[in-house]
């Protein structure tokens, strides 16, 4: 039986579908039988950013209407074959599915897998009753911005209201900067762990080989060269932890890349960026 | 002749008996005729007492009629209420018994809400009665009370205490900065956040004052 994540923020932008690709992509390197689910029907993304988006045949919708079944829609990714994705619509709206179908599907989908990950939309109207409807344990994303914690308490709160006990919600800090911490112009952790009160799960730092991944189309922690980068740690750990495993969450300096890949890498970014321009 | 009005020597001093009357100002001019009559008989300062027979009229009036009394130079001793005949009036000190008229009139509320955890953005407690929370109220939350708001954490969201009507109503949190403090009819902003900090109306106004600096015990807040 699997165990279903749902990734939500309340707040958009702050990183829930790249988390959900990269979470589950790193799980599934593990050699876990893991299923990823756009529940953003209407503005899905997650096949964009896992490269699947050529590969879809059937949608959410097509298995709440019961046109096809749940195994017959699942994508699989290209090198890794223990890793699938039930993708979104683009046609259709959050209104066609219900909280029930997604809990049907959901309940179908755990025979066969180890760890289900939902993309939740943003917002905490009927996607998100959605996306939570069929999770076990919620990863509530935020970025140490103001806005973005408030709205993450907003969906703790909904959350606890719908019945998730507190040590069932997670929180994971995305994009971190923590030169900007040690000069205080950024929340620190625990400005955050006291402002939202629920156990944090994992600190990602901000990072520029993300954007370039994503845009990619290839998962981080899929890309070759790089394995040793911050980033890979950081992404695994927290798969660790998700498994269950102790691992400590880092200090501050061991979230930063060393200088010398840092540069190298801001040069790269300026190159590509000013030949888009 | 018998006025509406008698002084009358008695046991505890002097009582000035109000049998009846229909309007303020004409029982203020019965009382000045009454001590006029006696003139040297008062000096200043001088203790006197106020029995009054009309239960009703005494509720609205008795307020007016002590600092009319008391601009007339004496000082107000007893205050009764019930039949001049009666042989033990119901004895009351002025602030006891206007206590006690407050707390008659005061809408009986409901048990104190204790809540143990932290109000997150969006959710609300309304209650009829007083509040305890033992957390934080976060920034998006709201408390809304008929009664008395005691926040054992930090408090950021929207608080509203005696929203029935309740002015002396307080607020009181260990870390005050919230978004919009409501007390009765008056709501206020704070401009920074202070510690150990009560919010009440004096004045018609919400002031935020330190706990430490107020004495609840002597009734004063």
């Amino acid at each position: 039986m699997a165990k279903v994540y749902v990734l939500t923020s309340g707040k958009g932008g702050v990183g829930k579908t790249t988390l959900t690709a990269n979470l589950g992509t790193a799980m599934a390197l593990g050699g876990e039988r893991v299923a990823l689910i756009d529940a953003d029907i209407g503005l899905k993304n997650l096949d964009v950013v896992m490269g699947l988006e050529n590969r879809i045949v059937y949608t959410l919708i097509d298995v709440a209407n019961d046109k096809v079944g749940v195994f017959d829609a699942l994508v699989r990714h290209k090198q890794i074959k223990n890793l699938s994705l039930l993708p979104a619509s683009q046609i259709a709206t959050k209104e066609m599915v219900s909280p029930e179908d997604m809990k049907k599907i959901i309940e179908e989908m755990k025979e066969r897998f180890d760890y289900i990950f939902i993309d939740c939309p943003a917002g905490i109207e009927r996607g998100f009753r959605n996306a939570v409807a069929g999770a076990d344990e919620a990863l509530v994303v935020t970025t140490p911005e103001l806005p973005a914690i408030t709205d993450a308490d907003r969906v703790i709160g909904l959350l606890e209201n719908m019945g998730f006990q507190d040590d069932k919600i997670h929180l994971i800090v995305n994009r971190f900067k923590p030169h900007m911490v040690r000069h205080g112009d950024m929340l620190n952790i625990e400005d955050i762990k006291s402002a939202l009160s629920i156990d944090v799960i994992g600190i990602v730092p901000d990072s520029e080989e993300i954007i370039i991944s994503t845009n990619k189309g290839i998962p981080l922690v899929l890309s070759d060269g790089n394995s040793e980068s911050v980033m890979h740690k950081v992404l695994e750990d927290i798969v660790k932890r998700l498994k269950g495993e102790d691992v400590p969450v880092p200090k501050l300096s061991e979230l930063e890349e060393k200088k010398g890949f840092l540069e190298i890498l801001k040069s790269i970014f300026g190159r590509r960026r000013s030949g888009d321009d | 002749m018998m006025g509406s009005v008698d002084l009358r020597m008695t046991k505890r001093g002097v009582v000035l008996f109000i049998e009846s009357y229909d309007e303020l100002p004409q029982l203020f001019a019965d009382i000045n005729n009454k001590i006029s009559q006696l003139e040297g008989f008062f000096s200043t300062g001088d203790k006197l007492s106020i029995m009054m027979k009309d239960r009703e009229k005494y509720s609205k009036d008795i307020t007016d009629i002590v600092s009319f009394v008391e601009e007339k130079g004496f000082k107000v001793g007893e205050i009764l209420v019930g039949e001049m005949n009666r042989k033990t009036p119901n004895r009351m000190s002025v602030k006891q018994k206007l206590n006690v008229v407050e707390s008659e009139t005061k809408k009986r509320l409901n048990p104190t809400k204790v809540i143990k955890k932290n109000i997150r953005s969006g959710q609300a407690v309304v209650h009829d009665g007083d509040v305890i929370i033992m957390g934080n109220l976060n920034s998006g939350g709201e408390i809304i009370s008929a009664g008395n708001v005691v926040i054992l954490g930090e408090a950021k969201g929207v608080i509203r205490a005696g929203v029935k009507g309740e002015e002396d109503a307080i607020i009181y949190a260990v870390v005050m900065n919230p978004e919009l403090v409501q007390i009765a009819k008056h709501v206020a902003h704070l401009t920074e956040i202070s510690e150990n900090s009560v919010a009440h109306v004096r004045g018609g106004k919400i002031i935020f004052e330190k706990y430490d600096n107020l004495n609840f015990s002597n009734g004063r807040g």
